[in-house]
């Protein structure tokens, strides 16, 4: 070593740093314990979404069940499903109407008069 | 093992106070080191901290078989180099409102009161020791400051630095050609 670089080498150690205190571990011991509480919540959210899911469907049930009555079992008919099936009945026999202006009624039953009187209404109809 | 291994062999065991002990002993050379690798006392301090939170993150992995200072040097270059690398990459644009100083100088007590000349002289030796210690390239100006302030034998620099004790003498060898060129007019200033 020159006699310039041991002086520059003494001279180096007049170089001063920042001083630190117990501020320092502190500061570090938060740091810590904020990536804990973070890394702990992405795995809590999905039980948190879950529960908010259960719960909104609980309450949706719950309207459900209090405006329209339970749901109907197999077979069973709502007021809307026998409203349903008179009014597609309706419109067959409509469509039948033209067919029946030929058919050549003898008989005199209650039947055949309502027949008639069906292919009446639906002649005035058109 | 060291005093130091072994409170961190404590720590990974679940001892929170025994790393407190590590970051009380260790706190002030990672933060000197780090001041002198990337000269801005807040940027060393933050990635002191850096250096603690991976640390303990870390301390599962930790195994005794080299001293606990040479793996937190390891880890304490690394963190620098890998800020100077950002730093070089997004350059930071200094807003000086005259009010503020992001500069460790700035902070420090006044003591121009009682010494005006003093002091300046002082500041102006502390710029020029950080800039010709910039003025170094990394592995040299890390094997430096561990050297120079930290007093490691050149066989740990070379087991920090990843490299031979060879290399490391040679490495020390170019640093102080470089420092005593840069601090030439200092360098006289102490001869009269």
């Amino acid at each position: 070593m020159t006699d310039k670089e041991k002086q520059a080498w003494d001279l180096l150690g007049k170089s001063e740093a920042p001083q630190v205190d117990e501020g320092f571990n502190q500061a570090v011991w938060e740091q810590l314990k904020d990536e804990a509480t973070s890394a702990r919540t992405p795995l809590r959210l999905p039980f948190v979404i879950g529960a908010w899911v259960a719960a909104a469907a609980a309450v949706i049930f719950c309207i459900r069940i209090a405006f329209w009555g339970p749901r109907p079992s197999d077979g069973q008919e709502t007021p809307l499903s026998q409203e349903d099936r008179a009014i597609v009945a309706h419109l067959e026999l409509l469509e039948n109407m033209d067919t029946l202006e030929h058919v050549s009624l003898d008989g005199n039953d209650e039947d055949q008069q309502l027949l008639l009187l069906l292919a009446d209404m639906a002649g005035d109809d058109r | 093992m060291d005093e130091a291994s072994a409170w961190m062999v404590q720590a990974r065991d679940g001892d929170d106070e025994a790393f407190d002990r590590l970051m009380t002993a260790f706190r002030q050379p990672v933060v000197g080191t780090l001041y002198r690798l990337v000269g801005n006392a807040a940027d060393a301090e933050d990635l002191a901290q850096e250096v603690f939170v991976k640390i303990y993150r870390s301390r599962q992995r930790y195994k005794p078989t080299a001293r606990f200072s040479t793996w937190l040097f390891r880890i304490v270059r690394n963190t620098a180099f890998n800020h100077l690398r950002d730093r070089k990459r997004r350059p930071i644009v200094a807003i000086k409102d005259g009010t503020e100083e992001d500069n460790w100088l700035a902070d420090q007590p006044d003591r121009s009161a009682s010494a005006p000349d003093e002091q300046l002289a002082v500041d102006e030796l502390q710029a020029a020791l950080m800039q010709a210690l910039e003025a170094l390239p990394p592995n040299q100006r890390t094997a430096v400051v561990l050297s120079r302030f930290e007093e490691m034998p050149y066989a740990e620099i070379a087991k920090v630095l990843s490299t031979s004790e060879a290399a490391v003498k040679m490495l020390m060898q170019r640093a102080r050609a470089t420092l005593a060129k840069r601090l030439t007019p200092f360098l006289t200033e102490e001869r009269s």
